[in-house]
């Protein structure tokens, strides 16, 4: 099993998933037409890691836009690292620009409906 | 030979007659012309729209109008021909306005008002529990999106949701949206 990486494109995420330093990084802007078809490499790849993931995992998520089929394949991916709660210490953080309060909320509510830690973190920049 | 009576370009002539036009497509909803109306648009947006956070907001509302659009062109319709759509931003003194036209079947227009005769009952904090709702126990649908694209609409728009309907012929509706983003 390898890390798995994806540059960025004008509608998708950068995925930087670093299986031994359990680093994680969604970056970008992720608009896909469809997002599940996108998502699922990256669903598959967690599988594997979960079978014997790092002691730490932060999953770091920076966009800039994403879509309403991207924040239910976002779910997924929290519901998945829920999973290793007990294996790893797992941790979301949640960037945003201190003026958009969209993107506030959003990280607001993905915290309210998922088991693991959730921090909002404001940024300067994307 | 059957002549429509209703006229997508009378339609969005009409759009761009009111208030100040900043951006308009008419025309078909392709891969490629989605991408570059997303393009067109965000140039447009770093022109003519001085605050970040009406940016962000108005472009975020285009993508998600723009696959809510993509999702309901039908089959019935593109054997018809009647694949055009269109997307307008237009401003006013207080507000942007965000347009946009498809054509439908009738027969599911039912469902598309239902919905959003049903987000533009509820407040902002009743709309935004629908969501997180929808986000932690909903089903994705084919596309992904469970739903959640005119309730996220409700959310960002500063008003409710304006729609109207134009009977096309006895299968067949224009549906028009309009959605208003704070400056």
């Amino acid at each position: 099993m390898g890390n798995y990486t994806l540059k960025p494109t004008p509608k998708t995420p950068k995925l930087s998933f670093d299986k031994d330093s359990g680093e994680f990084q969604i970056s970008g802007r992720s608009i896909p037409e469809n997002s599940i078809e996108f998502y699922r490499p990256l669903m598959g790849w967690l599988d594997d890691y979960l079978k014997k993931p790092a002691s730490k995992t932060v999953l770091t998520i920076n966009l800039e836009y994403f879509n309403t089929s991207s924040s239910k394949c976002l779910v997924e991916v929290f519901r998945k690292l829920e999973n290793i709660r007990e294996r790893s210490d797992v941790k979301v953080r949640w960037h945003y620009e201190e003026e958009d309060e969209d993107m506030l909320e959003s990280g607001e509510d993905f915290k309210k409906i998922i088991k693991i830690p959730l921090d909002l973190v404001v940024s300067d920049s994307y | 030979m059957y002549t429509h009576v209703f006229d997508i370009k009378n339609a969005y002539i009409g759009l761009l007659r009111k208030g100040q036009h900043i951006y308009g497509h008419l025309g078909e909803l392709s891969k490629e012309n989605f991408d570059l109306i997303l393009e067109h648009v965000e140039h447009v947006l770093a022109v003519e729209v001085p605050t970040k956070k009406a940016r962000k907001k108005i472009f975020s509302v285009i993508i998600e109008s723009l696959q809510n659009l993509h999702d309901y062109i039908c089959d019935a319709c593109a054997l018809e021909g009647l694949t055009d759509v269109f997307v307008c931003i237009n401003k006013d003194a207080h507000a942007y306005h965000i347009y946009t036209g498809n054509f439908l079947m009738r027969k599911d227009f039912n469902g598309v008002e239902a919905r959003i005769k049903m987000v533009n009952s509820l407040t902002k904090n009743q709309l935004r529990e629908l969501y997180r709702g929808i986000l932690s126990y909903g089903e994705a649908s084919e596309s992904g999106g469970a739903g959640l694209g005119f309730i996220d609409l409700a959310k960002k728009s500063e008003e409710d949701l304006v729609y109207r309907c134009d009977k096309v012929d006895e299968k067949i509706a224009f549906f028009t949206l309009e959605i208003v983003v704070g400056e």
